[in-house]
């Protein structure tokens, strides 16, 4: 595999869970970063331009941009770079308002483009200039990690330059309502017919990380916040954490998804435990924001930041009730 | 330049029919099936090519959960493709599942919302995240048929399984695994249907791509699945290669969300690109199964691009003339067209045309199909947010 | 009256900012100079004109006339709703 450099970072939440307006956190140390997503784009694309963009698209094409700033690619270099975003449910408050208003010759056909998987990937290339591959992947809890995955692979490709990935969704609660009542500890029929339960707060936000090839990175003098030395998915977990436990040593710490389902959790545990033994410390996304589905990329804005804070490598690992299985590892780059 | 991919199983599921037999005879014949929709009230917009009721499997036993029409289809194609790679009991730890779809469970979700208008309470949709979700369709096959490699469902628009395909295919010059099921699929939904009506975009009558007259495109529905694999893999199990993956190539237009960059700027690349990557000149490559939707638009800039890489060298098909516009299914359908034609030495012809565009300057087959000496021959798939893909397929040498 | 109408519908249903309805001029163009508007402005205008009037702008041709300005717009509607 091709390493991959990750050159900027950023996550747009809104500033505490439930808050509403969304905040954009730049870089590897957000506290000094903090913009309002709507005023960001505001100030870099005309108004006329935005009106059409949905909320969900307001975090992606905001967060997509700010990561890109943060790497330091600059309007004139972004003909180059692909975009791969991993959203589990996508703009599902358009489908659901198009579903509420009544589907027949009536329908806006503002919300029906807009209601498309990639509609925000679209706006990204046509706002930023982004002319590369672009991807836009579903699969549930997974989707953020499988984005990681694929654009890591892309990477090795011939041609690659450099992908934006990020994952998130927005919130919608209402959606979820019958089997996800918001704070309620409520069991859930699963699609195995398992059950499974906890606490809840469903939340909205999305993470980004610029990916680069190592080597291209470098010779543009960009910092490398961290590599990504491997990124695999598979359906069994032991298979998978343990082909990324043989070559590296293990890591400082492991970020594992903040899930909906305990069994699944403490099962991915201690397939972890039993790799990598008791002792590493493992952390969840809730520092950043509440529940989001697909929440892969913004475990690896976290797992950068702790590098850039000393960690000398991070395992972001996803899991989904299918116990399929992800792996991310990432370190501080150098020594290879 | 050939790449490690081969192409050694297919599956096909349309209005045409079940099976990609009776999809060739279709083809050969110049049949098509064309009608308003079954499945709702269509308000007479235009007709569609539904998949016949009776042809969609039963929901499994003991999968009702996830059991969409577009999930029953995809089933359907699975199992083909793998009976005909001779995959049907084989160890799939290690096989890939790559998704292509728009819809995915969309129609259920419609079903479930009925009624339902604003400010009202959401309904009880328990099967959302079963159904309704992209990404569930390609989980539930995966869980369904034991799948256990990686599992990635893409969806950007009408270029999804064309992506997917071109994404499993570097998945597997890469090493990742040795197998991989490449699956598009979407049923007809009221969504695209009344979505594609509210931007002008249907066909009153069946549709005429690169027709002078064309008025649009006719939606279609159904699933398709390529097994891909690497050469070596084939080749050890014995395998019937049925066509190698040469190369693709993805980009954005960065335009437009719906409409294609007039000019055709992002689908010349897209085409150079992927020609590049199969160490092809546009020469070797004899025909091109273009996305040819048959709107005005897209036809016209796609044609014109043709014209300026190929010039008269390939010769041209809308295969979407057959099955209506399948969405997140063309891809991996119309990659299997190809696979058909490099076959059987003939490309299919364009129905519904009477006079071509005089606009274009590109051999379009019309009337009946041609017999053809293909080398190579190239798919394009391009879809809403400027979404382009193309891949190129080549014709297995008689010695491997 | 009418024409004020049209200006605020036309503000409020294609989001215009940008703009105030007293801001549209009654015959400048809308589309592309002018105002800027695009085609999918054009179909969720026509969608929103056929939902308050019940008057139709189906056809590609007759909408690039009837819907060149307020003007032309207004005048179309009192016609035929």
């Amino acid at each position: 595999m091709t390493v991959a450099a990750i050159t900027g970072l950023s996550v747009v939440a809104p500033a505490f869970p439930g808050a509403g307006g969304l905040v954009i956190r730049a870089g590897t140390d957000p506290a000094d970063e903090t913009c309002a997503a709507q005023e960001y784009l505001s100030k870099r694309i005309p108004k006329r331009m935005l009106r059409r963009m949905t909320h969900f698209g307001t975090m992606v094409v905001s967060g997509a941009l700010a990561a890109l700033d943060d790497a330091g690619i600059t309007d004139d270099h972004r003909a180059h770079v692909g975009s791969v975003l991993g959203t589990a449910y996508g703009e599902i408050a358009v489908a659901c308002q198009i579903f509420e208003n009544g589907l027949g010759p009536g329908i806006s056909p503002t919300a029906f483009h807009n209601s498309v998987h990639n509609a925000s990937l679209g706006y990204l290339s046509i706002f930023g200039g982004l002319r590369g591959p672009s991807l836009s992947i579903s699969d549930s809890t997974l989707s953020g990690e499988q984005a990681l995955v694929e654009a890591s692979s892309m990477l090795s490709d011939p041609g690659a330059g450099a992908f934006v990935v990020g994952s998130g969704d927005e919130s919608c609660p209402s959606v979820f309502s019958p089997c996800w009542r918001e704070g309620e500890e409520a069991p859930r029929e699963t699609a195995r017919g398992q059950e499974s339960g906890g606490i809840i707060a469903t939340d909205e936000a999305c993470g980004f990380v610029v990916m680069e090839v190592e080597k291209r990175a470098r010779e543009r003098g960009a910092r490398t916040i961290a590599v990504v030395r491997e990124a695999l998915a598979g359906a069994d977990p032991v298979q998978v954490i343990g082909a990324a436990s043989r070559e590296h040593a293990a890591p400082d710490v492991i970020i594992v998804p903040a899930g909906l389902d305990r069994k699944a959790d403490a099962a991915i545990l201690e397939v972890v435990r039993q790799t990598f033994g008791h002792g590493t410390p493992v952390a969840t996304e809730g520092d950043l924001c509440g529940y989001v589905p697909a929440s892969g990329v913004i475990r690896c804005v976290m797992a950068c930041r702790m590098i850039a804070h000393g960690a000398a490598s991070v395992l972001v690992i996803g899991k989904d009730l299918d116990g399929h299985c992800t792996v991310v590892l990432l370190d501080g780059g150098g020594g290879s | 330049m050939s790449s490690d991919t081969v192409i050694t199983g297919l599956g096909a599921l349309s209005a045409l029919g079940r099976g990609v037999k009776r999809h060739a005879s279709c083809l050969s014949q110049g049949q098509r099936f064309m009608t308003l929709p079954t499945l709702f009230d269509s308000c007479g917009a235009g007709p569609v090519a539904e998949v016949p009721a009776g042809l969609v499997p039963a929901v499994p036993e003991g999968h009702e959960a996830v059991g969409s029409r577009a999930f029953c289809m995809a089933l359907a194609v699975v199992d083909e493709a793998l009976e005909d790679a001779g995959l049907a009991f084989a160890d799939h730890s290690s096989t890939a599942i790559f998704t292509g779809t728009t819809s995915s469970g969309i129609l259920e979700g419609e079903r479930a919302f009925e009624g339902v208008g604003p400010g009202d309470p959401r309904p009880d949709y328990r099967h959302f995240d079963d159904q309704y979700v992209a990404g569930a369709l390609g989980r539930a096959i995966a869980r369904v048929r034991g799948i256990r490699g990686p599992r990635v469902t893409i969806s950007t628009a009408c270029s999804s399984s064309a992506s997917a395909l071109a994404q499993a295919a570097t998945g597997i010059e890469q090493g990742r695994f040795p197998t991989a099921l490449v699956l598009g699929v979407d049923s007809m939904t009221r969504m695209t249907y009344f979505g594609f009506g509210s931007l002008g975009l249907i066909s009153p009558c069946p549709c005429s791509p690169f027709d002078a007259h064309r008025q649009g495109l006719t939606l279609g529905e159904g699933a398709a699945c390529v097994v891909l694999e690497h050469r070596d893999r084939a080749r050890a199990r014995k395998a019937r290669m049925r066509a190698s993956v040469m190369g693709w190539a993805r980009n954005v237009d960065g335009h437009h969300i719906t409409q294609p960059d007039p000019q055709g700027h992002g689908i010349e690349t897209c085409i150079r690109a992927a020609l590049l990557r199969s160490g092809l000149t546009p020469r070797s490559v004899g025909h091109v199964n273009a996305h040819g939707t048959g709107t005005p638009q897209n036809d016209l800039v796609e044609g014109m691009v043709i014209g300026r890489v190929f010039g008269h060298g390939a010769v041209v098909s809308s295969t979407k003339s057959y099955t209506g516009h399948t969405l997140g299914a063309a891809g991996a359908l119309e990659a299997l067209f190809c696979v058909l034609a490099l076959e059987g030495g003939t490309v299919p012809a364009t129905l519904g045309v009477e006079s071509v565009d005089p606009r274009l300057d590109i051999d379009i087959v019309t009337g009946s199909s041609r017999s053809c000496d293909l080398e190579a021959v190239l798919s394009s798939s391009f879809g809403f947010g400027g979404n382009n893909c193309c891949i190129v397929l080549g014709r297995m040498e008689a010695s491997v | 009256m009418l024409k004020m109408e049209i200006k605020a519908m036309i503000v409020e249903v294609l989001a215009l900012d940008d703009v105030t309805p007293e801001e549209i001029e009654d015959s400048g163009p809308l589309f592309v100079e002018g105002l800027g508007l695009d085609s999918i402005d054009a179909l969720e205008l026509a969608l929103a004109i056929e939902k308050r009037w019940g008057v139709k702008i189906r056809n590609e041709e007759l909408g690039q006339k009837v819907m060149f300005s307020v003007e032309t717009l207004a005048t179309h509607i009192a016609r035929n709703s």
